[in-house]
């Protein structure tokens, strides 16, 4: 048919072309940037495919140049409400009463392993950044965390060459959580112990330590995080299914950066 | 034993949908059921709406732990919610199916399948609009003709329409007024805004293009329309499957399938 043709290529070409070309278009620019990140680990199944696509098609539009907006102090909102279970765990409650002082962070899988007490990254690199947490929901909060960027705490314990996640392993629900080198280095990912400075992350919060991504969701902000550990693959942290993540077997993604 | 019937005069056809367009309406009826049901989820997960970047309206409850304080961001509006609760108490024999599908609706595992079956509606739109500008659709079927463009012209289409006085003959070649009208909002305002407020919404949109939050007027303002650009939506999916059982149903739904539309007459 003459209508299905424009310069002699039928529409079914055209469509195809623009897709591969499209295609080959996203690969060279994420390439061009040079950045290490991964795509989600259950890319296999259908919704991995399109969570697969909406991380990928994210980094299409971020470096580590590209930052979240910080507000004014004006602009900050009511406290979270998220409830946290109480805590159960004696040791935990024992650290709670003393706010964590007499307690150590230990970083394993990294060049040179250590623990660190809270007086310790106190000592590190600091930044107070006031910025928004979208949660999944569709609400969305305003608070400030200070605390210690990530990429200077992993500079100074250093990663190996075939290192490409960091995992997190959390006080809250005993869970874990896993994000790539690209999210790790970006700064304003912090590993933040205060709100304010000088007031403790609250229980509520996530105290001891809380994660601020501000590419992702909010709950991929891990909370009360008790161990870090740099990860080669993902194959056998958390419960060893590969998922990298305990929200996965509650219906939720890896990457919070679409869903 | 078949009584003759005198022949009646042939109706006259034409082929007004292509393969291309017959295919996407479909698939995109679906996507499009897809994404109302897991949106209205989503808006269960947390109902209240705000202008603004922000907002977090917890009722009553945030009182007692942060005191009277003033909220920037207070909410304008509720979205509905389902009173799951009541429902299971007044019908009790279908408590076990609520509770089943209360799990099922509201459940943060809904903006996984939105975004979703966002991306198929976007590249089944992609190839509608394609399939529209390469065939001539557009310029065809939905672009008003000269003529068209008379406020008497609209006035008589608008009272035909609605007194149901649906066109026939020759004049059904193409749509009615209000029907091109309707047709052009729908595909080049209202769900390209709700796919841009949409894409808009992705967390990291705020570090990857921070102005764009800011041309509707913050985040959540953003999320609110989104939420009206569902409601026109749906409003428009109401009428139009109402006009399509009272303009013919046969005849339309035949048209959507073989492209063949018999000319009323």
């Amino acid at each position: 048919m003459a209508d299905d043709t424009i310069r002699g290529l039928s529409r079914r070409q055209l469509v195809a072309g623009g897709g591969v070309a499209l295609a080959a278009g996203a690969g060279a620019l994420l390439a061009a940037r040079g950045l290490s990140f991964q795509l989600p680990p259950n890319i296999g199944s259908l919704t991995g495919l399109a969570e697969g696509l909406t991380h990928a098609g994210s980094r299409l539009f971020l470096t580590h140049k590209t930052l979240v907006p910080e507000y004014p102090v004006s602009a900050i909102t009511k406290v979270d409400n998220w409830k946290n279970d109480a805590p159960a765990d004696p040791e935990l409650i024992r650290h709670i009463g003393s706010k964590f002082r007499d307690w150590r962070l230990p970083v394993d899988g990294v060049l040179k392993p250590a623990t660190l007490s809270l007086a310790e990254l106190a000592q590190l690199p600091r930044k107070t950044q006031i910025i928004a947490r979208h949660c999944i929901n569709g609400y969305s909060s305003i608070s400030p965390y200070t605390g210690v960027p990530l990429r200077d705490l992993l500079a100074l314990v250093g990663l190996g060459p075939n290192i490409r996640y960091i995992g997190f392993e959390s006080w809250y629900d005993n869970g874990w959580d896993s994000i790539d080198l690209f999210d790790a280095f970006h700064p304003q990912t912090i590993l933040a112990y205060d709100e304010f400075p000088g007031t403790p992350v609250s229980w509520t919060r996530g105290m001891p330590l809380r994660l601020t991504m501000p590419l992702h969701y909010g709950y991929k902000w891990i909370k009360g995080i008790k161990r870090i550990v740099a990860l080669e693959n993902l194959d056998t942290f958390g419960d060893g299914t590969g998922f990298g993540s305990s929200y996965a077997s509650k219906g939720r993604t890896w990457s919070a950066a679409g869903a | 034993m078949q009584a003759v019937e005198p022949e009646a005069p042939p109706q006259e056809a034409i082929y007004r949908h292509g393969r291309a367009v017959r295919v996407t309406h479909w698939l995109n009826a679906f996507f499009i059921f897809a994404l109302i049901f897991t949106g209205f989820g989503i808006t269960q997960l947390h109902a209240p709406l705000y202008l603004g970047d922000a907002g977090q309206d917890w009722g009553a409850g945030i009182e007692e732990i942060n005191g009277a304080a003033r909220d920037p961001y207070p909410s304008i509006l509720h979205v509905p919610q389902v009173p799951w609760v009541d429902l299971r108490e007044k019908l009790p024999a279908m408590a076990d199916f609520l509770g089943t599908a209360e799990v099922y609706v509201r459940n943060p595992t809904r903006v996984r399948d939105h975004i979703f079956f966002a991306w198929l509606f976007l590249f089944n739109g992609l190839v509608y609009l394609a399939a529209g500008l390469a065939s001539g659709r557009f310029r065809t079927l939905l672009r008003p003709s000269r003529r068209d463009l008379s406020w008497r012209k609209f006035a008589r289409d608008f009272w035909d329409h609605v007194r149901l006085r649906f066109h026939k003959g020759g004049e059904a070649r193409s749509y009615n007024l209000i029907q091109k009208y309707t047709y052009l909002t729908i595909i080049f305002v209202v769900l390209p805004l709700q796919l841009l407020t949409g894409f808009g919404l992705l967390p990291w949109m705020d570090a990857g293009m921070p102005w764009f939050k800011d041309v509707f007027g913050g985040r959540q303002t953003m999320r609110t329309i989104h939420f009206a650009c569902s409601l026109v939506v749906a409003a428009f999916i109401l009428v139009h499957l109402a006009m399509v059982v009272l303009s013919g149903f046969r005849n339309n739904i035949r048209s959507m399938i073989t492209g063949w539309y018999r000319l009323p007459r």
